[in-house]
């Protein structure tokens, strides 16, 4: 017996249409997303594009590198025989905590986080892939039978080095996208209501010690709090906590300014006076808001709902427990860092950042996302296989 | 439990919520219009200011850690630009006259159109408080702060600006700072990565070292610039301070002066040009000018410059805050001696017989006295006064050398023609030892017949000595290549071809177009005294930063090791021992009447007679001791300490004039009687009575002797 009603049980036939095969609506979704990204990138990165001093382009060729050579991987990703990354799943892990521990070690530090390598020209970010390794590892314990408490537990350790890892570099927005994904995976796993039930109890323990230890730093608490206090109890906690605060609302001035038409591409003048910090990585959205306005903004999240509708459609569809939870990773993944990373923008979140996807500058991120979505499509492909036993 | 399929509906409606939720602070924020208008105010007014702190400098000080140069506070009257341009005109002229009578009537005479000038200049931002009188009586604070609605926008506020504890010591050596210049300004940029961290940046209104120390340690004397980031809004006033990175003061510079040498220096050389000066020149020679002159001390073990003195000096404090064109006109006019100049080593003089060490020095190395040579430098040769190159073509007086100043008829050999300065002796080692060489260049391309050139060079002559102290002059070592090379700018009418044996000859006593810095000469003296090795002076010992923790140490830096046999050296210095020591030394009667036993301390020495156009001689010596010698109270591993040089212009015979400065000098030495020099203001409460004589503790802890 299944928990899961799965749409599975039937054969592939041979006049389905193409359709049936792959998800057009995500496709072209994803396809619009990246573009808009892309133009929101050149603006952020130009610089003043006078006659003396012509507009960079060295981020925008890039991005769109990172973006061609992200559909190949995607490409990949849905058609590779998904048997073979099951059986590569224990190295995968093994790799990334490799690397995640190698990056203490041996990884660049850029904004006061060890948290890239430089290979070349180019730096690398394994936390970014790192999350399908997560996404994969979840599936694969929490697949099968009944999730029991031991379950659940070997879940929640194999999640929770990585986490340490990531937590030590320090990059606080990376290690909520992993504490997000994990808490919903299992959620939507075959667990019962009473180990939900026990598991946020637990959660809100944590979440109370961690605040009363010093598991984080105080500025990193600082962060976290910072975007609900008024101006004086900002200024009570100190310059980095001020410069975090003046940082979310330059944004916030930014998106206000835009108004409901935006005031064009390449004309914002929060944007062209880098008022706010880290435009083209993670207050990308604050360059939406500005330029495009209401109108575009909201079309940028409406596409990003789109995707996440069908990859929801791609799940409740998935043909075993394996890639159902599949796509609830990464549909998970996907609603976290948009709404993280729109929502520091306009003072909904605390400013932890983390990029958006197919949208922000940087090619792990960029090549993760455009994978996450490859796996999706490889799921919607296998949808009629047989129900394994 | 729930069921599977529920729980995944749930999840939908949760991220759709959270989708909506974006949506509706989008809204919130760009479409409600009271939201919007505010924000896009905001956006059009909103921008940040970096203003910039000046840090203070590092300090300077001696050897032995006491400060030479320091910082000290002092008040300042400013005007806010952003306040006082927004003052009617007529207000604000009305206002700046107030404040000259203000400012002036506390002490600080202050003309209006200077305060006019200072508020004009754009080299201030428009947030910054621009001073307009410097150094004024504090009580001025009080005065202005209970009339800010007569003076709106004008401030007192402190500033730390240079001060010197011990006035006009080491004036020359440490330079001075003024305000930077636009060209000092952009080539420092370009030097400077303003976003590295720590990055010492410079403003238009800041100050910068202009010569001296002050400018070859600029880079560790400099500080980190603080930063005030406040945000302003569209009517240009401040919202509030977003930021402040307080400023980090520089290093400290520790000179290898040792700061009671440097003053006993200063002082020997004045009152021994002021001897010089009341000195009668004899019938008809030009009278002893006396007005100018440089003395130096370097360690012959390290290469550390020990006192670096230049008369006539300057006070640094004048520049503090800010000199007028007049005043510097003053400090460079050639009518006062142009006080601004270094003579130590942007003076360039013919050393004269002081020469003659390099010399005898070349005939030894190079054969022209000895085995193969004119003869053994223990053979004697007959001195009659005068001497007549042999191989003259013209039978006219240009072939004969006489030598002015000592009389002939006397037997020498090597060590006593350095003894009695023979100069007839090393004439002929030009004349018929050198000069009868080859000039074609051997295999190294040097010519046989400028051997003394090439040991002149060995010495360091003739290139900058290394010091790094700006505008060093290298003096010339002359020869056929410096003729080609004058003649080819336009400045000789003669090329190296004509160059001719009265040339080579003049050389040898240190005449001609040989010129030397004092530097130089004490360098010289100092490489011989230690045996051979030239070094490259050093003016620092080590940086300390603001904690205390060296940052930097500075060692000997060795440019050459002169091969020197002992049979070449025992001759050369046996004479210049001979000169304070022995009967007949030209400096002997001095240095016996010094108020020291010279033989408790034997000092290896050269007087120097250098003759100068139409004016009175260069006096000159140059020396090195303690140097062991059989028969005097140091042991045989005494090893000389001190190399010095005095120079002093327009003031008659090195015998008369500059080897008495250098006796006392180094009386002060051997009898460790340097004395203690007091600061200005520990002056100043020695006259009141508050410290006793043998008081000071902390002077005479820091004191080397």
């Amino acid at each position: 017996m299944t928990a899961f009603p799965f749409n599975g049980g039937r054969f592939r036939e041979e006049r389905d249409p193409w359709w049936f095969v792959v998800d057009p609506l995500l496709i072209l979704s994803v396809m619009a997303i990246t573009a808009m990204g892309t133009v929101l990138v050149y603006s952020a990165t130009r610089g003043p594009a006078t006659e003396l001093d012509p507009a960079d382009t060295s981020f925008l060729t890039r991005q769109v590198f990172f973006a061609a050579m992200g559909a190949g991987f995607g490409l990949v990703a849905a058609l590779v025989n998904i048997t073979r990354i099951r059986s590569l799943v224990s190295v995968a892990y093994i790799g990334m905590l490799g690397l995640l521990f190698g990056i203490l070690l041996f990884g660049a530090n850029i904004n006061g986080a060890q948290a890239w390598y430089r290979v070349g020209g180019f730096t690398f970010q394994p936390s970014e892939p790192g999350k399908l390794v997560l996404i994969i590892t979840l599936a694969t314990v929490f697949s099968g039978n009944r999730v029991g408490f031991q379950r659940m537990a070997a879940g929640l350790l194999l999640a929770g080095i990585p986490i340490g890892l990531i937590l030590l570099q320090p990059d606080l927005g990376t290690v909520l996208v992993y504490i997000v994904v994990t808490a919903v995976m299992i959620m939507m796993s075959n667990i019962s209501m009473r180990l939900i039930l026990l598991l946020v109890l637990a959660a809100i323990t944590a979440i109370t010690m961690i605040f009363t230890s010093d598991v984080l730093e105080d500025y990193q608490k600082d962060r976290l709090t910072v975007f609900v206090l008024d101006e004086e109890a900002v200024a009570e906690l100190g310059a980095d906590a001020v410069r975090v605060a003046y940082n979310a609302e330059q944004s916030q001035i930014a998106i206000g300014n835009g108004g409901l038409t935006g005031t064009g591409l390449f004309q914002g003048t929060q944007t062209s006076s880098n008022l706010v910090p880290e435009q083209q990585t993670d207050f990308i959205f604050s360059v939406a808001g500005e330029e495009l306005g209401f109108r575009g903004a909201a079309v940028l999240l409406g596409l990003f709902a789109v995707v996440v509708v069908r990859i929801w459609r791609v799940a409740v569809r998935a043909s075993d427990e394996f890639d159902r939870l599949l796509a609830v990773g990464v549909m998970s993944m996907f609603v976290f860092q948009v709404f993280q990373s729109a929502g520091m923008t306009m003072g909904m979140m605390p400013v932890t950042g983390i990029p958006m996807p197919f949208v922000s500058y940087g090619g792990s991120s960029m090549l993760t996302s455009m994978t996450a979505i490859g796996l999706v499509l490889g799921v919607y492909r296998r949808r009629f296989d047989y129900v394994r036993p | 439990m729930i069921d599977g399929a529920l729980r995944m509906r749930v999840f939908a409606f949760v991220a759709l919520v959270l989708f909506g939720g974006l949506v509706a602070r989008l809204w919130y924020l760009q479409g409600l219009e009271a939201q919007r208008e505010e924000l896009q105010q905001r956006a059009q007014t909103n921008v940040l200011e970096e203003v910039y702190e000046e840090a203070p400098r590092g300090r300077i000080l001696d050897r032995n850690g006491r400060v030479i140069v320091d910082n000290t506070v002092v008040e300042v009257v400013t005007i806010d630009r952003g306040i006082v341009d927004e003052l009617d005109p007529v207000e604000r002229d009305d206002m700046f006259l107030e404040l000259a009578i203000a400012v002036s009537r506390s002490g600080r005479l202050t003309k209006v159109e200077d305060i006019v000038d200072q508020y004009g200049d754009r080299s201030y931002g428009p947030f910054e408080r621009v001073p307009v009188a410097v150094d004024v009586n504090p009580e001025l604070l009080v005065f202005l702060g209970e009339r800010q609605d007569q003076f709106p926008g004008v401030n007192v506020v402190q500033r730390t600006v240079r001060s010197y504890p011990y006035g006009s010591v080491a004036a020359h050596l440490l330079g001075y700072v003024g305000p930077i210049t636009r060209s000092e300004w952009e080539a420092r940029n370009t030097l400077i990565d303003p976003e590295a961290a720590g990055a010492k940046t410079y403003q238009l209104n800041h100050e910068i070292g202009k010569t001296g120390v002050e400018l070859v340690f600029e880079d560790e004397l400099r500080g980190v610039p603080g930063t005030r980031f406040i945000e302003v809004d569209a009517s240009r006033k401040v919202v509030r301070e977003y930021d402040y990175e307080p400023p980090i003061p520089g290093n400290d510079v520790w000179l290898s002066i040792d700061l009671d040498l440097q003053a006993l220096a200063e002082q020997e050389l004045a009152d021994g040009l002021a001897t010089a000066r009341s000195r009668a020149p004899r019938e008809g020679d030009p009278p002893n000018v006396a007005s100018a002159g440089s003395v130096v001390a370097v360690d012959p073990r390290n290469g550390d410059l020990l006192a670096m003195a230049s008369f006539p000096t300057y006070e640094p404090a004048d520049f503090v805050n800010g000199i007028t064109a007049t005043q510097f006109r003053e400090l460079t006019s050639e009518d006062n001696f142009s006080p601004i100049l270094n003579r130590a080593i942007q003076g360039t003089y013919a050393p004269g017989s002081t020469f003659k060490l390099v010399t005898a020095l070349a005939a030894l190395e190079e054969g022209v006295l000895g085995d193969e040579g004119l003869r053994e430098p223990t053979d004697l040769y007959l001195d009659t006064g005068t001497y007549t190159y042999s191989n003259c073509v013209l039978d006219s007086s240009t072939c004969l050398f006489s030598s002015p100043y000592t009389g002939g008829g006397r037997d020498v050999d090597l060590e006593a023609a350095m003894r009695v300065s023979s100069d007839t002796y090393f004439y002929e080692i030009a004349g018929e030892g050198f000069w009868t060489r080859s000039s074609e260049p051997d295999d190294d391309g040097l010519r046989p017949d400028e051997g003394i050139q090439l040991w002149a060079r060995q010495f360091g002559l003739g290139t900058d000595s290394g010091l790094q102290i700006p505008y060093e002059r290298s003096g010339v070592v002359p020869d056929r290549d410096y003729y080609d090379r004058q003649f080819d700018a336009g400045v000789f009418a003669v090329d190296g071809s004509q160059w001719f044996a009265g040339a080579t000859i003049n050389l040898s006593i240190g005449q001609g177009e040989l010129l030397v810095t004092p530097l130089q000469l004490a360098n010289s003296y100092a490489t011989f005294g230690n045996g051979g090795s030239l070094h490259q002076p050093n003016v620092a010992v080590r940086i300390t930063d603001p904690d205390g923790e060296t940052v930097r140490e500075f060692g000997p830096r060795v440019l050459r090791d002169l091969d020197i046999p002992e049979e070449f050296h025992a001759p050369i210095q046996d004479g210049l021992l001979g000169v304070t020591m022995d009967a007949g030394g030209t400096a002997t009667r001095v240095f016996g009447q010094a108020d020291f036993n010279v033989w408790n301390w034997p000092v290896a020495g050269k007087t120097g007679t250098a003759e100068v156009d139409d004016k009175a001689d260069t006096s000159l010596f140059a020396a090195y001791g303690p140097v062991y010698r059989p028969g005097s109270a140091v042991g045989a591993d005494t090893v000389p300490e001190v190399a010095l040089s005095v120079v002093m212009e327009e003031s008659g015979f090195g015998s008369t004039s500059a080897a008495p400065v250098a006796a006392s000098i180094f009386e002060h030495l051997a009898t460790d009687t340097v004395p203690v020099v007091r600061s200005l203001d520990e002056t100043a409460r020695y006259a009141l009575g508050l410290i006793s004589d043998d008081g000071a503790p902390s002077i005479a802890q820091g004191a080397s002797r």
